[in-house]
């Protein structure tokens, strides 16, 4: 059998997206240097001062977000993150992390309210959630690169579309799960549809939607890690040169790194989840 | 000291360690090495060995038998898609690496699941552990793996495995402590031993939400499977790989559209296949 007798999807695609990085690449070169922009005065402002100042800084927004223990937990993983000679790499994917769930919430939250309060909106989302949730996050790496070339920018895009489904699935489930007789008593009080949004329906919903921001975040990092093989450097960018390289050191040494990020991450975002439900 | 001096001595004495484990229990992980490599060739095998349709042809009767008719469609049409791609071997060697990976965790999930069910004290320790093991990005599990077992399927195998064992346990658990006591109560009266409790009555009761489990694992088995390619496990995970470092723009979008296929297909027929257990044991 020969080549020919193949058909190739992709090959179309191919031309496709080759028209549009040839005729129409000025929204996708604008996308993409803001997120290169945004990554990069990030990591700037995380390395200007000293790495002490910064982790003093940190543990004292996650003491006050979820409690001492987890202000110590913060202390002592960036500490650790500092003594492994990855205090850069941990602040560009913290960089990452930051720039593409600020991005993903942009576009879940809104979308998860709107698809709770309207029907239509609703069916359309489903089952597009469905699919995404379906596919491997390696997926949204393939169209990123081929848009965006390598590099951050595709990286923060692809993640932040992978890490939208679970911030817009529990933003919808919150807003809807918000009891009856509360909206009926705004009503009563003559309050409108903007208002009953975002003075009864929000605020009720904030455990879940903060519930979001968790997954979120969580999915966003384990993307941002992968993302390591396109080039977007950070801790991912050391754990491939280590799998690669066979260098289980360097590995070893990223891959705790990250494990520390997670928990921290973790931990501090649940700390607010358990905080907006009081 | 720098902190560069403390990463290197880090790194060396990492190393070193890793060294002494694989020289010193050299025989031990070839032995693993080599029977996870027998699986998983016998499973290739299973999926290679036939014509690409009488494989889809069995898909498509489970996609019928669990999902319905339009998933007969999906299915076929699928498959065809991904043999038509000139990607048949590719999908099929994924398909065995997720399915040998499953089966290897389901073996040791299971009986986790069940003792985690019945004692809350191993119940305690077990929820610590998979709580560690879910924070980690499953990137992470490629390190240990390729530090012990080398290049190949047998660590691509092994982390995907691990990354697959944490659903298939926690819903094994739950699906025993949900088993109401009543139905247990009666087949003790009637004299049942333990073990007739456990294999004719727990275990048929959980099974909906051990088929839930196995539907998580085999998820997160195909997402790993597919960054398993960049240790060197083959199928469409090092194709996709491949293609984006030579930027083929075309072949890395087919793979990628095979693996999503592949995804909704094997996603679809557990889900199907844990609706009709349900229906099943209601009826």
């Amino acid at each position: 059998m020969n080549d020919s007798m193949y058909i190739s999807i992709g090959s179309y695609l191919e031309i496709v997206v080759d028209w549009l990085n040839v005729n129409h690449s000025e929204p996708f070169e604008l996308l993409s240097s803001l997120m290169e922009r945004s990554v990069k005065l990030i990591e700037s402002i995380l390395l200007f001062p000293h790495a002490s100042i910064v982790m003093i800084v940190f543990s004292l927004i996650a003491w006050k977000l979820a409690g001492r223990k987890v202000g110590g937990l913060t202390l002592g993983g960036l500490v650790f993150c500092y003594l492994m000679n990855l205090w850069k790499a941990t602040m560009l994917t913290t960089a990452l992390v930051g720039v593409s769930t600020v991005a993903a919430l942009l576009v879940a939250i809104p979308l998860g309210i709107w698809s709770a309060i309207n029907p239509t909106a609703d069916r359309i989302t489903r089952p597009i959630m469905d699919l995404m949730q379906t596919m491997p996050p390696w997926v949204y790496l393939i169209p990123a690169v081929i848009l965006f070339g390598l590099g951050r920018a595709p990286a923060v895009i692809a993640t932040a579309i992978f890490a939208i489904p679970p911030a817009l699935r529990l933003t919808n489930l919150g807003i809807k799960e918000v009891p009856w007789d509360q909206l009926e008593v705004g009503k009563a009080f003559g309050a409108t549809t903007a208002q009953i949004v975002w003075k009864i329906q929000i605020p009720a919903a904030m455990p879940s939607i903060m519930a979001g921001v968790n997954q979120c975040i969580m999915m966003s990092l384990s993307m941002v890690v992968l993302a390591g093989l396109i080039g977007a450097g950070g801790l991912g960018g050391e754990v491939v040169r280590g799998l690669t390289r066979m260098m289980i050191g360097v590995g070893m040494r990223s891959g705790l790194a990250i494990v520390v990020l997670a928990i921290i991450f973790d931990r501090v975002t649940q700390g607010m989840v358990a905080m907006s439900k009081h | 000291m720098d902190t560069k001096t403390i990463a290197t001595v880090f790194d060396n004495s990492v190393e070193a360690l890793v060294e002494y484990i694989s020289v010193t229990f050299d025989t031990a992980f070839n032995l693993i090495s080599d029977m996870i490599g027998v699986v998983l060739h016998g499973i290739e095998q299973i999926f290679l060995f036939p014509p690409f349709y009488v494989v889809i042809a069995i898909f498509g009767l489970l996609a019928w038998k669990t999902a319905g008719k339009g998933m007969v469609v999906f299915t076929v049409g699928g498959f065809l898609l991904c043999w038509a791609m000139n990607l048949w071997d590719e999908t099929m060697v994924t398909m065995a690496l997720v399915v040998a990976s499953v089966i290897i965790t389901l073996l040791f999930a299971i009986p986790l699941g069940i003792a985690a069910g019945s004692n809350r004290r191993v119940s305690e320790g077990t929820r610590v552990l998979m709580d560690f093991l879910q924070t980690m990005p499953p990137y992470v599990y490629l390190i240990p793996a390729i530090a012990i077992l080398g290049f190949g399927a047998s660590p691509a195998i092994t982390a995907t495995a691990i990354i697959a064992f944490a659903p298939a346990v926690r819903l094994t658990s739950l699906g025993i402590q949900q088993v109401p006591r009543e139905h247990v109560e009666v087949g003790l009266a009637f004299g049942a031993t333990p073990a007739q409790a456990l294999f004719k009555i727990k275990l048929p009761s959980a099974l909906p939400s051990i088929m839930a489990g196995v539907n998580q694992s085999l998820m997160l088995a195909l997402s790993m499977a597919v960054i398993a390619g960049i240790i060197g496990a083959g199928g469409l995970g090092k194709e996709v790989y491949r293609a984006i470092r030579v930027l083929e723009v075309g072949k890395a979008f087919d793979a990628g559209i095979s693996i999503v296929i592949l995804a909704i297909i094997l996603d679809r027929i557990t889900q199907g296949a844990v609706t009709l257990i349900k229906e099943g044991s209601k009826s």
